[in-house]
C-alpha cells in the first residue's frame, strides 16, 4: 500500500520524454522546432532553456503549458501526464495546474492589479475559495512582489517593472509547484532587470517551486539557473549547471554561446589518456578531451577561453606557447583586454589589472593543458 | 518510473481531451457563421456573373449583345470615368495635404482635425448631395443667394448663379467631399507610422522641406496613399446617391444611375441590360486594383516601421494658423455648410432664399416626418434594419474574427478573405445580384424586410469584419493564454477576457453599421420598394417628385439619427479608452 516506499526516487515535477514539434514553412519545407527533446526538472530547481532566436525553447516552454501541441513525446507532472502523442492525451492549459509569466506580462487592461493577481485564485475549480481568504492571498502576494501600494492601479497607469511585478504576482499567487517564464525580463531596463533577478531568485529559494526560464541573454542564465539547457535547432546541446557549461562545454557550439572563444583547427596526432595533441596552424597544441567522440586522425579545434590564457615576455613554461606581437591592450577597469597577433590571427587574452607591456612588444601567450578544450570541429 | 495502477488514475480524470485538430464547438459555430456570411455574398455574385451568359435555362449572349448596344453607352462609360478619376485625383490632393498637415505638422489641432475631416465618411451621402443642391443650385440655393446679395453691394446684378451644382464641376465636387476621407485617412495612418528620422536624414542631407516631402515622406508612404486612392476609385464606381441627385438633372448619366433605372424605374426591369452594365463597373475597379498592384510592385517602398518615437513635427511658424484655417474652411465647406441648408430648410417649411428667420419652426419637420405614414413606416424599418442589421453583422463578424485570429491556416484565411471580398466587389454589383437570385423564385423575397436584411448584410460585412478584427487584435495573444494558465475554462476565458476587451470595438463596429444601412441608398434603391420601404427609398421617391421640404426633412432627420448614434458611442469608446481598450468608429 505504501506507494512511496516502492520508489527510489520522488516524480520529478516536469518530465518531458522524446517530445517533438515540427512546423510546415511557407514554401513547403519542414522545421524542427523541438527535436526529440528529454529532459526533468525537480523540485526547487530552476533550470535556463538558453538558446538564439530560433531554437525552439519558446515553443518548449509553450509546450509545457499546454498552449502548444508538440506532434510527438509525453510531458508529465509528478504523476500525470499532460501530454502523450501516442496516447491521444492533451490536458488543456487551464487543468495542468501551473503558473507563467508571458513575455508582455500579458495583464488584462480592463482589471486592476488587485483583480488580476486574484483571476487565477477565482478560475481554478480547486481553489475556489471564499472571498476574504482570495483577498488576503492575493494581498500577500502583491506584498510578496513588493507593490502593495499598487492594488487598484490598473497596467496602463503603471511602469514596466510595475507591471512586471504584478506578473509575478499572478504567477505566484496560486502556489503552484511549477512557474513557467518566458523571457519576461526583456522588456525592462537593464537595472530594474537585475534588481528583478534577484528578486526573482530569493523568491524562488523562499517558496521553492521549480522554474522554468526562457532567455537568449547568457549573463541572465548564468545568475539565474540551478541548472541550463543549451538549445540547438530544437535539440538539448547540453543541460548541465553553469559551471560545468562554462567549463565543459560539450560542443563547439556551446563553447561559442556561453562566453568567448579562441579557437584554432587542426587534426589530432595523438591521445593519451584525457588528453589529445593537436596539429594546428600555430602550432602543435595539447588539451583536454570535451566529447567522447574524439579519435586520433579527427579534425577538431582547439579551444580556449580568454581569461585562462596569460600574457608574459619571459621564458614560456606552460604546455601551450604561441609566439605573437601584441597589438592592442584596452584598460576597462578590472581587467585589461589584450588582442595578441599570432601568425596572421588574433587571439583574444584577458588579464586582471592593469597591462604593463606595451603594444607593439614581442610576447609569448601562454594555455594550460587543463585550460585547452579539444571539441569535434563539425558541429555548429 | 515504477508508477502502480492507482498513480495513475488521475489521468483518466484528467481528460482524453480531444486533439486540437478536432474543431470544439465554438470554433465549428463560427466556421459555420462565416461561411453563411460568405454564400451571402458570393451566390449572388455568381447568379449574376451567370446571368450574362444564362437567361431563361439557355447559353445566350444575349445580354452582352443587348449591353453592347445600349443606348449612350460610351457617353455613359465616359461619364463614370471622368467624374470618377477627376474627384478621385482631387480627393487624392486635399486628403494628402489634410494628412499631412494634420499628423506631420503642428497645425493639428487634437481631436477637430483628426475626427472632423472624416465626418463625411460618416454622414450619409444622400443627405449631403440634397445639402449641396439647397445650396447651389442656380436660382434657390441658397449660397448662390447671399453671393448674389453680397454681389450686388459692390453694384453687380446677376439674375441667377453665379454657381450651378447640376453641372460637371458640381458633380465632382460633391464626389471629392466624400472621397476624401478615404484619402486622409489611410495617408494619415501611413504619415503617422512614418520613422520621422527619415525625414530629419533628408533635411540633414540638405534637402529643404518641400524636396523632402516630395522626396522621401510621400514615396515612404506611397503605398497608404494607393490603398486611399483605391478606396476612393471603389466608392466612385458604385456610388449612386450622388449622381442621381446631383447629376441627373445636368443631364450627366453615370452606369450606377442607367442600372438603378433600368432595374426600378423600368416596367418590365431589364435585368440583362442592368447586368451586362454591372459588368463594367466590375471591370473598372478590377482595373484600379491591377494598376495599383503594379504601381506599387514596381518600386521597393521601405516599410513604415511603427517604432520611430515619438514623431516630430515640422513647425510650420507663422503658416501655422492660415494652414489651421485653412483645414476648418474645408470642413466648414464640405461638411458643415450643407448641414445647414438642410437645417433652414426643413426648418422654414419650404425651399426659398428668403428665410423667415422669426418663422422657423419644426411644423415642417414634423408634417413631413412624423404624420406622413409612408414615411413614418420608411424610418421605423430603416431603423429596425440598422439596429438588428449592425447587431447580427458585427456579432457574426466578430465569430468569425475570433475564428480567423485562433486559427491560422488555409481554411481561416480562406474564410477571412471571402468575408472581406465584397469590398472589392462595387455595391452595386452586389446589390444586383441579390435581387436576380433571392427576388424570383424559389424565395421570392423581391419587395420584402427579409431582402433588404439580406442585402444590407452583404454589403457592408467588410467593414463590419475590419472593425471586428480590430476589436478582435485588441486582445493580443497572450492575454487569452494568460487566462487559460491561470486555470479559466475557454468560457471563462470568453467572458472574463475576450468579451469586456472586445465591447468597446464591437460597440464601435456596430455603429458603423447602423450608420451605413441607415443611410444606404444604393441597396435600398434596388432592392426596397412601396411594400417595403425605407428611408434611402422614400428620399429617392420625394426627389423623383420634386418636393424639395420635404427632402430636406427627411435628410435633416437621417443626420440627425446618425449624429445621434455616432455622439453616444463615441462618448462611449472614449471612456472605454481610459483603460487601455480602444476603439474607433470608422476611425473616428
Amino acid at each position: 500500500m505504501d506507494v512511496q516506499s516502492t520508489r527510489k526516487t520522488p516524480d520529478p515535477v516536469v518530465r518531458v520524454e522524446h517530445l517533438a514539434k515540427r512546423f510546415r514553412r511557407r514554401d513547403g519545407s519542414t522545421v524542427h522546432a523541438i527535436d526529440d527533446v528529454s529532459f526533468e526538472v525537480h523540485a526547487g530547481d530552476f533550470v535556463v532553456l538558453l538558446g538564439p532566436s530560433g531554437c525552439g525553447k519558446t515553443t518548449l516552454l509553450r509546450s509545457i503549458a499546454g498552449l502548444e501541441t508538440p506532434d510527438q513525446g509525453t510531458i508529465s507532472f509528478g504523476d500525470r501526464v499532460q501530454f502523450c502523442a501516442r496516447r491521444d492525451i492533451n490536458v488543456p492549459p487551464e487543468r495542468r495546474g501551473i503558473s507563467m509569466v508571458f513575455q508582455s506580462y500579458a495583464l488584462w487592461p480592463h482589471m486592476t492589479a488587485f483583480r488580476n493577481v486574484s483571476y487565477p485564485l477565482e478560475s481554478r475549480r480547486s481553489g475556489r475559495k471564499h472571498k476574504p481568504t482570495i483577498a488576503s492571498r492575493v494581498r500577500e502576494a502583491l506584498e510578496l512582489v513588493g507593490i502593495p501600494e499598487l492594488e487598484q492601479q490598473y497596467a496602463a497607469q503603471m511602469s514596466g517593472g510595475q507591471q512586471q511585478r504584478v506578473a509575478l504576482a499572478r504567477a505566484l499567487v496560486s502556489n503552484d509547484s511549477l512557474v513557467l517564464f518566458d523571457e519576461p525580463l526583456s522588456n525592462v531596463d537593464a537595472k530594474v532587470r537585475e534588481q528583478l533577478r534577484i528578486e526573482l531568485l530569493a523568491l524562488q529559494r523562499e517558496l521553492g517551486f521549480a522554474a522554468i526560464f526562457v532567455t537568449h541573454d547568457q549573463s541572465e542564465a548564468m545568475q539565474l539557473g540551478s541548472r541550463i539547457a543549451v538549445l540547438q535547432e530544437g535539440r538539448v546541446a547540453q543541460l548541465a549547471s553553469p559551471l560545468d557549461v562554462y567549463t565543459k562545454p560539450a560542443s563547439r557550439y556551446v563553447a561559442k554561446f556561453i562566453g568567448t572563444m579562441n579557437e584554432v583547427f587542426g587534426r589530432v596526432t595523438a591521445i593519451k589518456a584525457e588528453t589529445a595533441v593537436v596539429d594546428t596552424v600555430l602550432g602543435e597544441l595539447t588539451g583536454r578531451i570535451g566529447a567522447e567522440s574524439v579519435a586520433v586522425g579527427d579534425r577538431v579545434a582547439a579551444m580556449w577561453r580568454p581569461e585562462s590564457a596569460t600574457v608574459s615576455t619571459s621564458d614560456p613554461v606552460a604546455a601551450n606557447r604561441l609566439r605573437g606581437e601584441l597589438k592592442a591592450s584596452l584598460f576597462v577597469g578590472t581587467h585589461t583586454e589584450q588582442v595578441v597577433h599570432v601568425d596572421g590571427r588574433d587571439v583574444h587574452v584577458l588579464v586582471p589589472g592593469a597591462d604593463v607591456l606595451g603594444s607593439g612588444s614581442d610576447v609569448w601567450v601562454e594555455v594550460s593543458d587543463v585550460d585547452m578544450l579539444v571539441l569535434p570541429a563539425e558541429d555548429a | 518510473m515504477t508508477a502502480p495502477a492507482q498513480a495513475r488514475s488521475p489521468l483518466g480524470r484528467a481528460g482524453r481531451r480531444l486533439r486540437s485538430r478536432t474543431p470544439r464547438p465554438f470554433e465549428a459555430t463560427s466556421l459555420v457563421i462565416g461561411l453563411v456570411l460568405i454564400a451571402i455574398v458570393m451566390v449572388p455574385l455568381l447568379r449574376m456573373l451567370v446571368g450574362m451568359f444564362w437567361v431563361d435555362g439557355e447559353l445566350t449572349t444575349r445580354p452582352i449583345r443587348r449591353t453592347l448596344a445600349a443606348p449612350g453607352l460610351a457617353e455613359l462609360l465616359l461619364n463614370t470615368v471622368i467624374v470618377v478619376v477627376a474627384s478621385s485625383a482631387i480627393a487624392l490632393v486635399v486628403g494628402v495635404g489634410l494628412a499631412w498637415l494634420n499628423e506631420r505638422t503642428n497645425a493639428r489641432m487634437g481631436l477637430l482635425t483628426d475626427s472632423l475631416p472624416l465626418l463625411p465618411f460618416l454622414l450619409p451621402p444622400v443627405a449631403g448631395a440634397v445639402g449641396w443642391v439647397m445650396l447651389l443650385s442656380p436660382r434657390a440655393g441658397l449660397l448662390n443667394d447671399w453671393i448674389r446679395g453680397a454681389l450686388s453691394v459692390v453694384g453687380i446684378s446677376v439674375e441667377d448663379g453665379p454657381f450651378d451644382i447640376h453641372s460637371w464641376y458640381g458633380l465632382i465636387m460633391v464626389y471629392a467631399f466624400y472621397a476624401v476621407p478615404f484619402v486622409f485617412m489611410n495617408a494619415a495612418a501611413g504619415f503617422r507610422n512614418l520613422d520621422s528620422s527619415l525625414e530629419e536624414a533628408s533635411r540633414l542631407s540638405g534637402a529643404g522641406m518641400l524636396r523632402t516631402l516630395r522626396r522621401v515622406t510621400l514615396p515612404v508612404v506611397a503605398p497608404s496613399l494607393g490603398a486611399g486612392v483605391l478606396l476612393s476609385i471603389w466608392f466612385g464606381a458604385g456610388m449612386f446617391s450622388l449622381p442621381a441627385i446631383v447629376g441627373t438633372p445636368a443631364g450627366i448619366e453615370v452606369l450606377s444611375v442607367r442600372i438603378v433605372e433600368l432595374l426600378t424605374f423600368t416596367y418590365p426591369p431589364d435585368t440583362e441590360v442592368a447586368v451586362g452594365l454591372s459588368g463594367f463597373v466590375v471591370a473598372f475597379v478590377g482595373l484600379a486594383y491591377w494598376l495599383q498592384f503594379r504601381i506599387l510592385r514596381r518600386g521597393r517602398h521601405a516599410v513604415a516601421s511603427g517604432k520611430g518615437g515619438a514623431a516630430r513635427r515640422i513647425d510650420l511658424g507663422a503658416w501655422k494658423w492660415p494652414m489651421r484655417a485653412l483645414v476648418l474652411g474645408y470642413v466648414l465647406v464640405s461638411t458643415v455648410l450643407p448641414m445647414v441648408a438642410l437645417a433652414l430648410v426643413s426648418l422654414n417649411g419650404f425651399w426659398t432664399p428668403d428665410i423667415a428667420w422669426g418663422e422657423l419652426s419644426l411644423t415642417a419637420l414634423r408634417d413631413a416626418v412624423l404624420d406622413d405614414p409612408v414615411t413614418r413606416e420608411a424610418l421605423a424599418n430603416s431603423l429596425g434594419l440598422g439596429v438588428v442589421g449592425g447587431l447580427v453583422g458585427i456579432l457574426g463578424a466578430a465569430a468569425v474574427a475570433l475564428y480567423v485570429a485562433r486559427r491560422r491556416g488555409l481554411l481561416s484565411g480562406a474564410v477571412d478573405a471571402g468575408i472581406k471580398l465584397p469590398a472589392a466587389v462595387s455595391n452595386m454589383v452586389i446589390a444586383v445580384g441579390i435581387l436576380l437570385l433571392f427576388g424570383g423564385p424559389p424565395f421570392l423575397l423581391s419587395g420584402t424586410l427579409a431582402i433588404l436584411f439580406i442585402g444590407y448584410l452583404a454589403l457592408y460585412l467588410p467593414q463590419a469584419s475590419v472593425a471586428a478584427d480590430a476589436a478582435v487584435s485588441g486582445v493580443g495573444g497572450e492575454l487569452p493564454e494568460a487566462s487559460a494558465v491561470s486555470g479559466a475554462r475557454p468560457f471563462r476565458t470568453f467572458r472574463k477576457v475576450y468579451l469586456p476587451l472586445m465591447t468597446p470595438g464591437l460597440v464601435a463596429g456596430w455603429a458603423l453599421l447602423f450608420i451605413r444601412m441607415v443611410g444606404d441608398l444604393t441597396a435600398s434603391a434596388i432592392l426596397a420598394g412601396t411594400g417595403n420601404p425605407v428611408v434611402g427609398f422614400r428620399i429617392l421617391e420625394v426627389f423623383t417628385s420634386g418636393s424639395y421640404a420635404l427632402l430636406a426633412s427627411l435628410s435633416t432627420v437621417l443626420v440627425l439619427v446618425t449624429g445621434l448614434v455616432l455622439a453616444a458611442v463615441l462618448a462611449y469608446t472614449r471612456r472605454s479608452s481610459r483603460l487601455g481598450v480602444s476603439a474607433s468608429v470608422g476611425g473616428v
